[in-house]
């Protein structure tokens, strides 16, 4: 017997084999739960999970904006100068140049340079392990991003 | 046929026939709960999560894109549910390297001096002595017919890890069966 007609004496047993079955009010159980709720139309869900997603990364925003802005970290301070010099109304701007400058002054502070940069690769991070963890499905980060 | 109908059957419950679903339950209900069993190894436990996975499968039928097969979808949920229940590491199977093939000789000569009937019955013995791992691959290929690539979206494995694993599926059955020859014969030559 070569491997093809050996392959297919395996095929025929799997095949002749009786897969193990539940109980006989199987499926009236499953129907039990489904029954009362329609099913969720796509729009909806895609909606409900974007909200979900948008709710979760605000939340988490909002997280660390108090654990810094509340903690004892040294360079504490010179955010804190930042962030004043953003919101003075005499530097209050919506003008390209001017946010472009603010962001460049933003970026040269060396201790918010080792913030911005964890920040990033914890974003980095946490994009990559989404991307691995829900693998084909849409989320919010993988509509923003991918 | 089958997929067709599948696919009948989702169609009309999103557009709000919700019995319909009883019809896919009977359909794929068997092989559900045979994952399941696989995995979990109780029946209790694999009734409860091939429930679960039904109850899943409801929730988010409007994601369920019909670019495959309604059953390998459904599958896939069935699997993850019964990975996620009895809180095994979700790559159980090991990655093998598709070089790492052996080549195993044309299988047993010698089964061929037996009867249909003999070498069922040393396949079918070979067959439950597999883990149930190794069980649960050759169900999805050779029972459900999914391709390759289908079991592959089923268990997480690589297309190559399934197809190695495959072989060395074989590959054990056929040393089962080549032991289970040498003893008959041995058996009948004393």
């Amino acid at each position: 017997m070569n491997t093809l007609d050996f392959d297919r004496l395996i095929s025929e047993v799997v095949k002749a084999t009786n897969l193990p079955v539940p109980s006989n009010n199987f499926t009236a159980k499953v129907m039990a739960v489904t029954s009362p709720s329609p099913v969720p139309s796509s729009d909806d869900t895609r909606l409900k999970n974007y909200l979900k997603a948008a709710a979760a990364l605000l939340l988490t925003g909002l997280f660390f904006m108090v654990i810094i802005l509340t903690s004892d970290i040294p360079f504490i301070d010179s955010l804190y100068k930042v962030f004043s010099f953003a919101v003075s109304p005499e530097r209050f701007s919506f003008s390209i140049p001017d946010i472009m400058n603010f962001t460049a002054g933003f970026f040269e502070n060396s201790a918010i340079k080792i913030l911005w940069a964890g920040i990033v690769l914890a974003g980095i991070c946490l994009l990559i392990l989404d991307r691995y963890i829900n693998k084909g499905v849409k989320t919010l980060q993988s509509f923003l991003f991918f | 046929m089958n997929q067709v109908d599948d696919i009948e059957y989702v169609l009309r419950i999103l557009n709000g026939d919700t019995s319909a679903y009883a019809a896919l339950v009977d359909r794929h209900k068997n092989m559900a709960f045979s994952l399941a069993l696989k995995i979990a190894g109780k029946p209790e436990e694999a009734e409860e999560i091939a429930m679960d996975a039904f109850v899943k499968a409801f929730n988010n039928l409007s994601t369920f894109r019909q670019e495959s097969q309604f059953k390998t979808w459904l599958y896939r949920i069935v699997y993850n549910t019964a990975i996620t229940f009895t809180r095994k590491k979700k790559h159980e199977f090991l990655a093998l390297d598709e070089r790492l093939i052996e080549q195993y000789p044309d299988p047993i000569e010698a089964i061929n001096e037996f009867s249909k009937e003999d070498q069922f019955r040393m396949v079918e013995k070979a067959i439950q002595r597999l883990s149930s791992e190794d069980g649960l691959l050759i169900t999805l290929f050779y029972k459900e017919e999914l391709s390759v690539d289908e079991v592959s979206s089923v268990t997480g494995l690589t297309v190559s890890n399934v197809k190695v694993k495959l072989h060395r599926i074989r590959k054990k059955i056929a040393n089962d069966v080549e032991t289970s020859i040498k003893k008959e014969l041995k058996e009948e030559y004393i």
